[in-house]
């Protein structure tokens, strides 16, 4: 059996949030511990698929995070906390974990400076 | 521990305030993947990712 | 099964690297490097590059896969349209990614 390692995934794009979280649950089920970290977003309009990849992250001793001190919207963050569930967390104490990592994964393409159309604003 | 930070895009405030952090006691290198264009850039890539202990790549 | 330290897995999660990546596949080799690359998500999209299946021969079948969920949610069929020089075999899952950090001395994400 190989070992279960520390992972974290970083996400920075919108448009790649939900695919992380798939991403991160894809090591979750290898045995990992898997954490993915939304970074400076609102999160994608929840759905059920999105909700039970969460909650099984969590059932596999990994999580996913908010890191609250880069969204500056509140309304944004409140969605993240409230709303979808995410467990808050600071760059700081983010930052702290990370050096316990074994695996840091920047996930997709950076943050986009613009705010999404409606087309993909979902 | 050795570490290699590969910058994709030029870095961020946050992401070189969780450098500066992860760098903390550790020896660092660093790589401008948007900086390279030569066979010799990437070379270069490939020597410090198998001689760091692990290698970061930001966004 | 230990890592191979002479390994370089790479995650590739970005779908504007070709050139990067080509370049990196192609040192390390020059380095006597073996590799191990998997696409995900919008990175399927580099399957469609000219360059893409001349990188598939550099590379030994077992150690390079896409994921097939990622490519049939980006639109493609993953029956009758699989890219340029790929396998069925090399249709994979996210395990395909556990398999890299499994067996891979050195971990690289694009």
């Amino acid at each position: 059996m190989a070992e279960s390692l520390k992972v974290y995934f970083l996400v920075a794009n919108r448009i790649y949030i939900g695919d992380c979280i798939r991403s991160t649950l894809g090591l979750s089920v290898e045995n990992h511990y898997s954490h993915c970290c939304v970074f400076y977003n609102k999160m994608p309009r929840l759905t059920e698929y999105v909700k039970e990849n969460i909650d099984w992250i969590r059932d596999m001793e990994g999580d996913v995070f908010c890191v609250v001190d880069t969204i500056e919207d509140e309304e944004a963050k409140k969605y993240n906390l409230e709303e979808a569930g995410l467990t808050p967390i600071t760059l700081e104490e983010l930052a702290q974990k990370l050096r316990e990592a074994d695996v840091i994964i920047g996930y997709g393409l950076p943050k986009q400076k613009h705010a999404p159309p409606p087309a993909c604003a979902d | 521990m050795k570490l290699l930070h590969v910058y994709r895009t030029e870095p961020n405030e946050e992401v070189k305030k969780l450098v500066q952090i992860l760098n903390e006691g550790n020896e660092a290198m660093e790589f401008k993947l948007y900086e390279a264009k030569e066979d010799a850039d990437y070379d270069k890539l490939i020597q410090m990712i198998f001689e760091a202990d692990k290698t970061i790549s930001w966004w | 099964m230990a890592k191979d330290p002479d390994k370089l897995g790479i995650f590739v999660t970005n779908p504007q690297y070709m050139g990067h990546l080509m370049k990196i596949v192609e040192a390390a080799q020059r380095a006597g490097k073996k590799v191990k690359i998997f696409f995900t998500f919008k990175a399927v999209h580099l399957t469609k590059q000219p360059d893409f299946p001349k990188l598939v021969k550099m590379i030994p079948e077992p150690d390079l896969a896409i994921c097939a969920d990622s490519y049939t949610c980006e639109g493609f069929d993953v029956e009758t349209d699989i890219p340029g020089g790929l396998t069925p075999k090399q249709m994979r899952t996210q395990a395909y990614h556990g398999e890299i950090l499994d067996e891979c001395g050195k971990y690289f994400v694009l």
